[in-house]
């Protein structure tokens, strides 16, 4: 039994030794992570899962932002789905985006460039297209309602001097929407250039002077070697204007305040007004979740779709 | 130098001890603060703190500061103005949901009745009837707090701090280029300034090329058409009944007609900044549809400004027209209910309200006998009608705003009503009343 004792221990223990000390190591260094990373996760768990996941709860339930929720089962739901007026602004939102993703981005392309030929200007430009982003919505909103306006505009001065047709930019139904694109374009422009002149400047000179070399013409070489490896910047920026797009708010609540028209109403105005106007915090976080779940969709769809366009480089 | 903190080998329990003892500062760090923010705490005399919260101008913001140090030594307890900057509601919303909302805070007419239904606010009744309050409701015009009372007419949830009543403002100088020989002022004067009277000085500024008038969905800009008329817009019960009302059809009817001609230009939803304002600043419009607060920015015009009342039937009478107001309600959940309720009484009061407006420029007294608030400076020249207006006139209607539902669906209805050449008086009518009697 005593040479029992003292064999079992050892048999049991000399090969688990090295195991036991990763394993110990392992733990500690977890816990090390945690202690290090707490401050940031409490920050996160608070401030952003928290509210998802109550926004979620509200989703379901019925809530005027006073006393107790009561479960709704599917019914804020179904308020959305019968309401003209939300219909009116998903269509709205849709259109924004239309207007404004492409919008931006072509423009924010060709500016690219034509500023890889600007030499020594490159910074005075890239200053003057980054200024719009660094400024607030609301005095970017405030300026353009002075550009806007149809009577004292000079844009509209402007085109009437040339003999062009001067819209009333945020009273005409068919034109309040592509306004606000308007100046989503002018604002979204700088962050864009910025990102498309880092993709460019990101290109090897080599694979443009093997094209070259293959007598491809500037179009060509651009079709079929600038586009195809600025691809990855291209995915990154759609999917970022998109979502952003969705997101539109503050240039209409500066422009239209609490009483914006059907014309100019979009998802989020939607669900501000529905929260912190009428107190219907249930139908305004399923409203939420709503535009969650199609974001996550389309953003999905980018991530299948780039396998079939997108090209890394090395 | 080999003992420096730098040159010294890291050690992985002591990186552990550091970055444990770290995030337990962090962590405590907000608790510590919330301790420490309760040093300010306990007035002049031992009667705790009290706290007002308000959207406020800068130039507001200063004078309540002010404010609220005059008021800490009358009603001992440290008085706190807590400016709310952006978007006031649903802030105001957040802090009473947590529970951290000031004892009192003001209240727009779209959140009034959501409040009262919730009980986020107490009925100051009892204490505006008592002794202990500085001001009695009667100093009130009795058109401006109803729209602070419940749903079925009881209780008083709020006390307007001051007001702007619905005045035309007119550009001399445009009115002079567009050949009018007599401005409305004059005219009022002379007992002529009716409807037919705007209108004809509303055709002559459009032929001259410039605008007269622009209105927009607001509440504040379209229901004088009905009153000035002399027509009736609510019953004792508070429905909205103009649509059976002669008179209120032929002042919609009269309203709908300057629209289709041009005459007044609907500007929609807009914000004020694209409205009216930046066209009168201009100088490219004869007359503005605001109250008092367009002074301050007046001041600085090169062109000559004046008011003048709404037309009226008879050409020579002041006529009940909107008048744009906020209410000081009570928390009910106020820390210090006591010195909230001397807060709201004295802020209210006549000596509160001349030390907040006075000089300002911005408004106009809601209680009586402050009437050289109104016409300080004598800018403009016929300021008293301010007050003439406010005596006569009517805050927002409780049907309006009795369902927060309805009172944001009612400018978009109105916004589309306008918008839709086919729209009559009749038509106009029945689809606000449908909206509004439910």
């Amino acid at each position: 039994m005593a040479i029992d004792t003292q064999v079992r221990p050892s048999a049991r223990t000399a090969p688990s030794r090295p195991w036991r000390k990763v394993s110990r190591r392992r733990r500690k260094d977890t816990i090390a992570a945690v202690i290090f990373l707490s401050p940031q996760l409490f920050g996160l768990i608070v401030f952003m899962l928290g509210p998802l996941g109550f926004a979620l709860y509200l989703a379901f339930s019925h809530w005027d932002g006073f006393g107790t929720a009561t479960f709704a089962g599917l019914s804020n739901f179904t308020e959305l789905f019968d309401n003209p007026r939300i219909q009116r602004s998903a269509i709205n939102t849709v259109w924004f985006t239309v207007l404004q993703v492409p919008g931006v981005m072509v423009t924010a392309f060709l500016f690219a460039l034509f500023m890889q030929k600007a030499g020594k200007m490159t910074s005075v430009y890239r200053l003057g297209f980054v200024a719009p982003v660094v400024t607030s919505s609301v005095a970017v909103a405030t300026i353009w309602l002075y550009l806007f306006n149809p009577d004292i505009s000079p844009v509209n001065t402007a085109l009437k001097a040339i003999g062009l047709p001067a819209p009333n930019w945020l009273q005409d139904p068919s034109f309040i929407i592509p306004s606000f694109a308007i100046v989503g374009i002018w604002q979204g422009l700088g962050y864009q250039l910025v990102m498309f002149m880092a993709g460019l400047q990101s290109i090897g000179a080599s694979y443009l002077e093997a094209a070259e070399l293959d007598g491809c013409s500037a179009w060509q070489k651009l079709r079929h070697v600038t586009v195809p490896l600025l691809s990855p910047t291209i995915l990154f920026l759609s999917i970022t204007s998109i979502i952003g797009s969705f997101q539109v708010f503050d240039y209409i609540y500066v422009f239209m305040d609490t009483n914006a028209p059907d014309e100019a109403r979009t998802i989020v105005y939607e669900i501000v007004q529905m929260a912190f106007r009428e107190f219907n915090f249930g139908a305004a976080s399923a409203l939420a979740f709503l535009l969650f779940l199609v974001l996550l969709g389309v953003t999905g769809l980018q991530m299948a779709a780039q396998k079939r366009w997108v090209h890394y480089a090395e | 130098m080999s003992d420096s903190l730098f040159s010294r080998p890291v050690d992985r329990r002591a990186v552990l001890r550091t970055g444990i003892f770290g995030a337990l500062g962090l962590a405590a760090a907000p608790a510590l603060a919330a301790c420490g923010g309760g040093s300010g705490s306990g007035g002049p005399s031992g009667g705790g703190s009290v706290t007002w919260g308000a959207w406020a101008n800068p130039g507001e913001g200063e004078r309540y500061k002010k404010f609220a140090e005059e008021l800490s030594k009358k009603i001992s307890a440290k008085v706190n103005f807590q400016a709310v900057v952006g978007d006031y509601e649903a802030k105001l919303l957040s802090q009473l949901s947590g529970g951290a909302a000031p004892d009192a805070f003001y209240v727009g007419d779209g959140m009034m009745a959501k409040f009262i239904q919730a009980k986020q606010i107490a009925d100051l009744s009892d204490y505006i009837g008592s002794d202990k309050s500085p001001v009695t409701l009667k100093e009130f015009p009795e058109g401006l707090y109803q729209w602070c009372k419940a749903a079925d007419g009881t209780g008083l949830y709020g006390l307007p701090v001051d007001c702007n009543p619905s005045v035309l403002w007119f550009n001399k100088d445009v009115l002079s280029s567009a050949g009018l020989s007599q401005d409305p002022s004059q005219l009022f004067d002379a007992g002529s300034w009716d409807f037919d009277a705007l209108t004809a000085v509303l055709e002559k500024v459009r032929a001259s090329g410039k605008k007269g008038l622009i209105l927009a969905n607001w509440w504040f800009n379209w229901v004088w058409s009905i009153t000035a008329f002399g027509g009736k817009l609510q019953d004792e019960a508070g429905k909205i009944v103009f649509a059976d009302d002669p008179k209120a059809q032929e002042g919609l009817g009269w309203l709908l007609e300057q629209f289709k001609s041009g005459n007044i230009t609907y500007a929609g939803s807009l914000p004020k900044g694209q409205s009216g304002d930046a066209l009168f600043l201009a100088g490219q419009l004869a007359f503005n549809n605001v109250g008092r607060w367009a002074l301050p920015t007046l001041k600085s015009v090169k062109f000559g400004y004046d008011i003048a009342p709404l037309p009226s039937p008879t050409g020579k009478d002041i006529m009940p027209v909107p008048v744009a107001t906020a209410a000081i309600a009570l928390n009910a959940k106020a820390k210090n209910r006591e010195k909230a309720l001397e807060l709201i009484g004295n802020y209210v009061s006549k000596d509160g309200q001349k030390f907040r407006l006075s000089g300002g420029g911005n408004a106009v007294p809601s209680i009586t006998g402050l009437d050289e608030i109104a016409t300080e400076g004598g800018v403009p020249a016929h300021a008293k009608w301010f007050n003439d207006a406010v005596a006569k006139g009517y805050a927002i209607p409780n049907a309006f705003v009795s369902n927060p539902k309805t009172a944001t669906d009612l400018p978009v209805l109105v916004d589309k009503l306008f918008k839709d050449p086919s729209t009559t008086a009749a038509s106009f009518s029945q689809a606000v009343t449908k909206l509004v009697n439910g």
